[in-house]
């Protein structure tokens, strides 16, 4: 906590900054395993897939 | 009634009222607007209540577009609803303004009146936005002091209610918004006397409702509309006498007495001058002085401007007047004269038409003043007068300028002054990030809370966000102060800065006898020798009592690092004897912990501390009967400067822009580049010493340079010859550019001395923990020798550009940056982004920049950093708006693009004469690497060099498109207040639309340049301005957004997290054959640290070490996989980041 803008709500509303700070770093790691498996995911159609169903969507690799 | 004096803005005062008199404020950023909305949002956030007990609700939209929509809505719904803004953002609001005045809905805007941007922003105050609305059927009712401001906004409120015309309530930007003064505080009884319940449930029964339903916004054709719009004309013919009723109740309720239009001066006056706003008080003060020394002069104050009462303006006048002057803060080219002026002749010619005129028909002229804050004083309004009294008297003139141009200008007399002797009067010269304005600020409530005298604070700006000059404009004295314009004649001059000395002569400003006050680091016996001749001559000359302490010493001492601004104050009340020591000192300590509680305890523990050492340091020191000093004020700019820059640039520089005369400056808003570099600024204190012997050669100093002041050539070692005996450099290390050698040079009076290159040095002594290849020290010493050093690396070769690795950061920063020395914070997180997007696409870029911080440090005058390379080559720039940024750069692109396509067109049609290799080579170049790129100006040239020998319009139309068959890349840059919010309609739209634009998107987390709001993009649980209680939700995930379009190239980047990701970024982005947007994360001062360790921020908010408030993905080899990876169908260069 060494940035002020972080570190005033501590001091006036030490309660709400608690909420706030686990919220935030749920939704952090939230928003950060999505793009992981966003990075996981292949773009690439899959062996075969021609003509398949396309409402499956991408497989994982 | 008892009630309270506080010493306030005007801002506040307005706040004030709209708070406790409304249930719903929708707002939105704009200065100087914005600390009324602040204030708002902060009570709120407190729990305070409205006059009627309930807190009022207020909601930050994302434009002044959406706020007014607001407004709009919650009006119609039964609130009552405010908001509060100025220039570009009221005009923003006019359409809802229409709406919003048909529907004959009360409501109260409260307007710091600022500049409308025409050939270039201004945040300063005039009247052009106001006047802008003249048509919505808003009232207009203007107040010219604090005092009015708190008054008439409360008038204002209760006038609407009752009248249901809505009422733009407004006073000067800066000069009324941010002026402090001593006034009288209303109290909730006051406006619980002047706001009529029964008109508030009136306002709410004709609301919206499910319960007693109607239509109201209808679509209406021609056979209805007129009659319908013309039902409207009872209200207003009605408004100007409920005004005047609320006038008359708020005199029996408070005491003060105000009219529609207000006379000031002799009864018998032959002359009067009519005006409105802050420039009413000024006119005031020098009518007043010239009738009591016998001149039959008068003032019109204008309040209620529209609907503009004929009846009550004539009965204002004096029966005696044979002339009147019509002053107007705005310019309407082209029309028969300006606003007010008009009104005031449509008013007298319909009464003398009429027969209804009760005195012969004056003659009558206008003119303009105080455009953009231009000084108003009283001078110039004796300069009005005298004007109409002569036979043929100028009209449509312009006071407070010299225009050689059309010749428009009255002359001034300098000398005339109308300041009395009883009122102090004080200025003091600060740094921007010294707190001397704070400081002061508290100064003023000290002096206006604690003594009998009344008080006056302004402050004066320059556009510099580092080393930037504050003037503080301090007043007090026994009556209230209507002297709103600057000090020019000063009993005590503190300069807070000893590097100011060699800028400006500020003891031309100190009367006789005065004091002077100088923060200096040398004491009582050696600081004369210091001092340049003009400054020696002056204490002599004017008997000045001079005093100095090394305010920088006890800052060291007492934890405050660079903050001197609480041990000048405490020199200031020592000196000045305005309160006793003591009660001084008590004084100074409880607005410490008023202004610096929330901040923390250690914040305030350092302030007190700093108070307690001060006195201790300061020394008076004995004046010398002669001068004896040797020095001169160096010159502005260098002798070497082109013409431009001598003749325009130096006058501003040295604080004399108000002398240039209307010639110096362009018709159409077009300044040359490449300008910073004459503007020596010398502000650091530090400037980071290389020792190339343990040196690793990484660049990463000059990578993360704000300013780039730390600059890298490798070059052969035959260039060294003439080399200063100080200069230095060594082997370089890498391979491909064997048998050369490598500097690091610092430009040691750009640089700013952030120490952000030190910091960032990762090459340690081995045998001395302490010594790094780059370590700060003081400047003084090394400035000379380090400027003849910078001259000399300056005259080496550039880097061979096609034999750089561009694509890492070392190899970036061989390349030249044609963004340097920017005004920018020192630390900047932004402009490390923007100088490398110069270095690697510099030549051929063209800049498209939202207002904000960017466009600030890039386009404000007097200088600009956007430079050029050997070649005359570099960015060309421009702002149009804070919102239409992205359209503004898509309109950049539809130009190149359509020209690039006719020049095809034309070559095809010439290449018999052309010749076909050179047409076709021409028509199918590779232009996707830098060597193309080269290649294809020399074809250009060719060209060129063909076309000159042929005849007929093809070949000259062709010669003015021919540039555009070289590839240029066009950048979109702002901030996140731009992309996140105001603009981001706008943004999404030209990323959807395919083309070929590069979008960098500077994200501190909040409106930087506008003081701190909170954004989408501030993160949750940061407090920011309209964030008091904390941003309750998490960051918008912009890049994410982006993504879900499928052919936009994102990168999400964070120098310092992942310096090469970051590089290869910008080298990704142009390349794309499509829209691309990099969101490039920007440490900030507003994220309250020391800019110094911003690099600290980026690494711990990578998802490595997150932070609880880190940003989702940063630059792990995983997310990179999807920020790089290619998508089927697509070529890898295409980089494309979505499924």
């Amino acid at each position: 906590m060494t940035e002020t803008r972080f570190k005033m709500l501590t001091k006036s509303k030490p309660e709400l900054a608690k909420k706030y700070m686990a919220e935030g770093h749920k939704d952090n790691l939230r928003r950060f395993h999505f793009y992981e498996q966003m990075a996981a995911m292949s773009y690439d159609s899959p062996a075969g897939a021609e003509g398949e169903d396309e409402s499956a969507g991408p497989r994982d690799k | 009634m008892e009630r309270r004096t506080v010493t306030i803005d005007g801002n506040e005062a307005a706040a004030y009222v709209a708070f406790h008199t409304n249930e719903v404020c929708a707002i939105y950023p704009i200065t100087p607007s914005s600390p009324m909305g602040e204030w708002a949002d902060q009570w709120s956030s407190e729990d305070r209540r409205n006059i009627w007990g309930t807190r009022p609700t207020v909601v930050e939209m994302q434009s002044e577009g959406g706020a007014s929509g607001a407004v709009h809505g919650a009006l119609q719904t039964g609130a009552l609803t405010s908001t509060f803004t100025a220039s570009q953002g009221l005009l923003l609001m006019i359409p809802n303004m229409f709406k919003i005045a048909g529907e004959l809905t009360s409501t109260v805007f409260h307007v710091s009146a600022r500049t409308v941007a025409s050939h270039a922003l201004s945040i300063f105050g005039d009247h052009s936005d106001v006047m802008a609305t003249r048509s919505t059927g808003f009232g207009l009712l203007a107040s010219g002091s604090i005092q009015e401001v708190m008054d008439l906004a409360l008038v204002a409120q209760a006038a609407t209610l009752k009248g249901r015309v809505p009422v733009v309530h407004f006073f000067d930007g800066f000069r009324t918004s941010h002026e402090v003064q001593k006034i009288e505080e209303l109290a909730l009884d006051d406006m619980k006397g002047m706001i009529d319940d029964e008109f508030v449930r009136a306002h709410r029964a004709r609301a919206l409702s499910p319960d007693h339903p109607v239509l109201r916004g209808s679509a209406q054709n021609p056979d209805v509309f007129f009659q319908a719009r013309e039902r409207i004309n009872p209200y207003y013919d009605a408004f100007p006498g409920i005004v005047q009723e609320a006038m008359d109740r708020f005199a029996s309720i408070v005491g003060r007495s105000y009219h529609l239009f207000d006379y000031i001066g002799a009864p018998d006056a032959e002359r009067v001058v009519v005006l409105m706003g802050s420039g009413a008080e000024t006119a005031e003060e020098a009518v007043e002085y010239l009738a009591a020394r016998g001149e039959k002069v008068g003032l019109i104050k204008v309040r209620l401007y529209r609907p503009f009462s004929r009846q009550h303006f004539i009965e204002s006048l004096p029966k005696t007047v044979k002339a009147v002057t019509v002053l107007d803060r705005t310019k309407e080219a082209g029309s028969t004269g300006e606003p007010l002026y008009v009104d005031v002749v449509t008013a007298l010619s319909e009464a003398l038409g009429e027969d209804a005129l009760p005195f012969a028909m004056p003659k009558v002229t206008g003119g303009r003043y105080g455009l953009s804050s231009k000084e108003f004083t009283p001078a110039m309004v004796k300069a009005c007068l005298d004007e109409i009294a002569k036979p043929s008297p100028k009209n449509h003139f312009t006071v407070g300028i010299h225009d050689d141009v059309t010749g428009t200008s009255l002359e001034v007399d300098p000398e005339f002054t109308t300041e009395a002797d009883d009122v102090i009067r004080c200025l003091f010269y600060g740094l921007g990030s010294d707190g001397t304005v704070g400081a002061n600020k508290n100064s003023i409530k000290i002096i206006g809370e604690e003594t009998p005298n009344y008080a006056q604070g302004y402050f004066v700006y320059d556009s510099k966000k580092a080393g930037s000059v504050t003037v503080s404009h301090l007043r007090f004295g026994p009556r209230p102060i209507k002297s709103t314009y600057l000090i020019s004649k000063a009993n005590f001059i503190g300069c807070h800065q000893f590097l100011f000395l060699e800028k400006f002569d500020m003891l031309e400003y100190a009367v006789a006898g005065g004091v002077f006050l100088l923060n200096s680091p040398y004491g009582p016996d050696e600081v004369w020798d210091k001092l340049p001749r003009s400054v020696q001559a002056s204490l002599i000359e004017k008997k000045l009592k001079f005093y100095v302490i090394d305010g920088y010493k006890v800052a060291r001492e007492t934890g405050m690092g660079s903050r001197v601004n609480t041990i000048m104050q405490t020199c200031f009340f020592a000196i000045s004897g305005v309160l006793p020591k003591d009660e001084a000192i008590a004084a100074i300590k409880r607005a410490i912990k008023k202004t610096y509680g929330a901040k923390g305890d250690e914040i305030v523990r350092k302030n007190y501390q700093a108070v307690d050492g001060t006195l201790a340091n300061l020394h008076e020191v004995n004046v010398p009967a002669t001068v004896t000093s040797t020095i001169d004020l160096p010159p502005a700019v260098s002798p070497e400067a082109p013409e431009y820059v001598q003749k325009v640039v130096a006058s501003i520089i040295r604080g004399k822009g108000d002398e240039l005369p209307v010639s110096a400056l362009p018709e159409d808003g077009t300044f040359p580049t490449a300008t910073a570099q004459w503007e020596k600024r010398n502000i650091a204190q530090e400037i980071p010493v290389w020792d190339e012997n343990i040196c690793i050669q990484c660049g990463k100093c000059a990578m993360v340079c704000p300013h780039a002041a730390i600059r890298i050539k490798v070059y052969d070692p035959k260039h060294l010859e003439n080399a200063p005996s100080t200069f230095k450099s060594t082997k370089y290390k890498g391979r491909e550019f064997e048998n050369m050698v490598y500097t690091i040079q610092v430009a040691p009076e750009d640089c700013t001395g952030c120490a952000a290159c030190a910091y960032v040095c990762p090459a340690k002594d081995k045998s001395n923990a302490s010594h790094k290849s780059l370590d700060m020290a003081d400047q003084i010493p090394l400035r000379i020798p380090e400027r003849e050093n910078y001259e000399f690396f300056l005259g080496l070769p550039e880097v061979d550009r096609t034999l750089v690795k561009r694509d890492t950061v070392k190899g970036s920063q061989f390349l030249q940056p044609l963004f340097e020395y920017s005004g920018a914070c020192a630390g900047c997180g932004e402009t490390p982004y923007v100088k490398l997007m110069s270095q690697l696409f510099g030549d051929r870029s063209i800049v498209a920049n939202a207002t904000g911080c960017s466009s600030i440090y890039g386009g404000n005058l007097p200088t600009t950093p956007w430079a050029v390379n050997h070649e005359g080559r570099g960015p060309t720039w421009s702002n149009s708006l804070f919102e239409d940024n992205a359209e503004f750069g898509l309109g950049f692109r539809l130009t190149l693009d359509k020209q690039n396509e006719y020049a095809g067109e034309l070559l095809q049609k010439l290449s018999g004469k052309v010749g076909d290799n050179l047409t076709r080579a021409i028509l199918d170049a590779d232009q996707s690497e830098e060597t193309g790129i080269f290649e294809q100006r020399r074809r250009i040239d060719q060209l060129r060099e063909a076309l000159k020998s042929m005849d007929g319009p093809d070949a000259r139309n062709l010669e003015s498109v021919a540039d555009s068959l070289v590839k240029k890349s066009v950048w979109i840059v702002g901030g996140d207040g731009w992309a996140y919010d105001i603009g981001y309609g706008g943004l999404d739209h030209v990323l959807a639309s395919g083309r070929n634009v590069n979008v960098l998107v500077l994200d501190t987390e909040v409106y930087s340049n506008t003081g701190g709001q909170c954004s989408k993009a501030t993160p949750m649980g940061s407090v920011a301005k309209f964030a008091a209680s904390g941003k309750p939700l998490p960051k918008k995930d912009l890049a994410l957004m982006a993504m879900s379009y499928g052919n936009v190239y994102v990168a999400r980047v964070a120098f310092g997290a992942n310096d090469n990701q970051t590089v290869k970024a910008f080298i990704e982005a142009d390349a794309y054959d499509g829209p691309s947007l990099i969101v490039a994360y920007s440490h900030c001062i507003a994220h309250g640290y020391d800019l110094m360790v911003g690099i600290d921020h980026r690494r711990r908010r990578s998802p490595a070490a997150p932070g609880p408030f880190s940003a989702t993905i940063r630059t792990t080899s995983r997310t990179e996989r999807i920020l790089s990876s290619s998508m089927p169908g697509r070529p890898r260069s295409a980089t494309q980041t979505t499924p």
